[in-house]
């Protein structure tokens, strides 16, 4: 049986939850389908540790600092994938070195994907209380578009790439970003 | 008659190692005459920030020192802070503290092993790059990677700065279905950890033998990890209280990491200089393993420490097992110790060799002082002094692409944490 790992990546620190709060929310989401393993890893390369073959499917989950408004949850296909412009010291594994272990060990880069959620670049310490509910929204925003991701597989077995099909897909599911100024 | 060569080679960031460093070579006709192990990484302020701190704080802080250490930072500390309350440790949360070493060990090993060290061996400038040629070595090695994450999550809760550790012992006892999961993982992965040390055998290693002092802890009959006393292969049996009059740490111009010596020398610390000096306590099978290789212990050639490395985490599984084999969930994971003031150390082996902890706490248990020697810096003079011995028998006349791949390699073999090397800078401040 060809399965969908979803990975959330982070820690226990701050924004950096996002991804595994969202992976808590879609293990539980998907809990009924046996083809859907949905793990909280704290290093991408902790991904060996499941059985994973190359005609498994992968989701890599987790917080970004990008462009976009804080709360647009996006997705990526490995070539896509932005350069991490800064490098912090955690001995250089980082997921694009994991993706492209996983491209040596061959696996298609078509059936792996990112999907990310933008969050606030400022470094400013917000209120307990305000940055509580950001990051639920961060979550909240980042399960539904990886939700959508992996229905969409579910019913056609693959990623949902295609403008023409993502189109058609968003009008029968319905998947909104967060309303400008919640953040 | 050749030119003897005069020049410079400037490696400005070193590749599969943790951190920012550089390698600057000044050769002058044919000699090595000046050569700078630069560490630029930030400083990180750690000892600074801990005063004032009380103690569950300082534990729970020096894990963030490092992302591949944490436990060893959090031991040395614990040991450190019960010494001052005169606090002995119960029998069951000292082999439990082993065996979540263990873990770090193994997750810190195999990360080295197979992705960051393998690769040079084999010609590859890179572990993607290798992955496609040994598919089934890299899996292997991310597998246990995975077991030792396993086994720190298991005490501490994740595998990343872990929370499990307290004076006392730990917060919580994993219960027993969960440590039967563990055990059986574990179990599982002996034959691969077996297989790992006859495949590292095989790599084609550099003859490269030199004269250098390793030092390391020696425990009690069993093999060093969570403390004893410093013990070198030149004699030196110190307590760890001792260490400062032996050991002198200092600043060099050109780097933000200390550097130390052993009685005005250069020393080594780190899985080859532990297992030089202890290696008469790994278990009986485990030696046949090694005798099976061919290559002998104790070695003078830094090249083998990738060997070492596979031999101790085959050693930290079948501890981990044996420490485990009568796991009773029921005990209480802790005693509360009695908080006082004092002078305390702690010294343990991390997985780049032994790492020194002094604080000074006041009557509340806070923080007066804290001094922490990491095994990095105590590995940066023997690094330069190896550099200057390697390249040269490397042939200083190679082209500089060759020496800058055969500096880099020789770096790697330590395997520094260079995050962990400058926690700490000299700070002053003047407020007018």
């Amino acid at each position: 049986m060809n399965r969908l790992y979803i990975f959330g990546l982070g820690s226990p620190y701050g924004w950096d939850q996002v991804g595994w709060l969202a992976a808590d929310q879609l293990r539980q989401t998907f809990s009924g389908q046996p083809a859907i393993v949905v793990d909280m890893l704290s290093r991408p390369t902790n991904l060996f540790s499941h059985p994973i073959t190359p005609m498994d499917w992968v989701i890599f989950i987790d917080s970004m600092m990008g462009k976009a408004r804080p709360g647009t949850a996006q997705r990526f296909t490995t070539l896509a994938l932005p350069p991490a412009h800064q490098k912090f010291s955690s001995h250089g594994i980082d997921l694009n070195t994991t993706i492209a272990l996983l491209a040596s060990l061959g696996f298609s880069t078509e059936k792996i994907q990112i999907v990310a959620v933008e969050i606030p670049a400022d470094t400013e310490p917000s209120p307990e209380q305000t940055f509580r509910r950001c990051q639920a929204l961060a979550t909240q925003s980042l399960h539904a578009e990886v939700k959508s991701c992996v229905e969409y597989w579910l019913q056609f077995g693959v990623y949902r790439f295609s403008t023409t099909h993502e189109l058609s897909f968003r009008q029968n599911t319905h998947v909104e970003s967060p309303p400008a100024g919640s953040f | 008659m050749s030119d003897l060569r005069t020049g410079e080679i400037h490696v400005p960031i070193l590749a599969r190692v943790e951190g920012e460093g550089a390698l600057d070579i000044r050769i002058r006709d044919g000699h090595i005459d000046e050569l700078h192990l630069r560490i630029f990484e930030p400083p990180r302020l750690f000892e600074k920030l801990l005063e004032g701190r009380p103690a569950q704080d300082v534990i729970d802080s020096v894990a963030r020192i490092c992302g591949i250490c944490p436990v060893a930072y959090q031991m040395s500390a614990v040991a450190a802070i019960e010494s001052i309350f005169n606090f002995t440790p119960t029998p069951w949360v000292q082999a439990m503290r082993r065996v979540m070493y263990c873990g770090e060990w193994i997750q810190s090993h195999s990360l080295h092993v197979h992705l960051l060290a393998a690769p040079d061996f084999l010609g590859f400038n890179s572990a993607p790059a290798m992955a496609k040629q040994f598919p089934l070595e890299v899996r292997r090695g991310l597998r246990l990677q995975g077991i030792g994450n396993d086994i720190i999550r298991t005490f501490g809760g994740r595998s990343v700065h872990p929370v499990g550790v307290r004076p006392g012992g730990f917060f919580r006892a994993p219960d027993a279905a969960a440590m039967a999961t563990l055990r059986q993982k574990i179990h599982e992965s002996l034959n691969e950890a077996r297989d790992l040390i006859a495949w590292v055998a095989t790599l084609p290693i550099p003859e490269d033998d030199q004269d250098f002092t390793s030092v390391s802890l020696r425990q009690n009959g069993e093999y060093p990890i969570t403390g004893g006393r410093i013990v070198s292969d030149r004699g030196l049996d110190i307590a760890i209280e001792e260490y400062e009059q032996h050991f002198r740490e200092f600043q060099v111009p050109y780097s933000t990491a200390l550097h130390a010596l052993l009685d005005d020398q250069p020393y080594l610390v780190g899985p080859l200089a532990r297992l030089n000096n202890n290696y008469a306590y790994l278990p009986a099978d485990l030696r046949q393993l090694i005798e099976a290789t061919g290559i002998r212990f104790p070695s003078r050639n830094m090249f083998h420490s990738i060997l070492a490395r596979a031999i101790e985490i085959h050693y930290a599984l079948s501890e981990s097992l044996r420490l485990t084999e009568n796991y009773d969930a029921r005990t209480t994971p802790y005693v509360e110790p009695i908080q006082c003031a004092g002078i305390g150390y702690g010294c343990t082996e991390a997985p780049r060799g032994i790492l020194w902890h002094r604080y000074a706490l006041d009557e509340q248990g806070h923080v007066l002082n804290a001094q922490i020697v990491p095994p990095t810096s105590q590995n940066q003079a023997r690094m330069e002094e190896d550099l200057k011995t390697s390249l040269t028998r490397f042939g200083l006349d190679q082209p500089d692409d060759a020496l800058r791949l055969h500096g880099e390699m020789v770096i790697r073999n330590y395997d520094p944490c260079i995050s962990c090397a400058t926690h700490f800078l000299d700070f002053r401040a003047e407020r007018q």
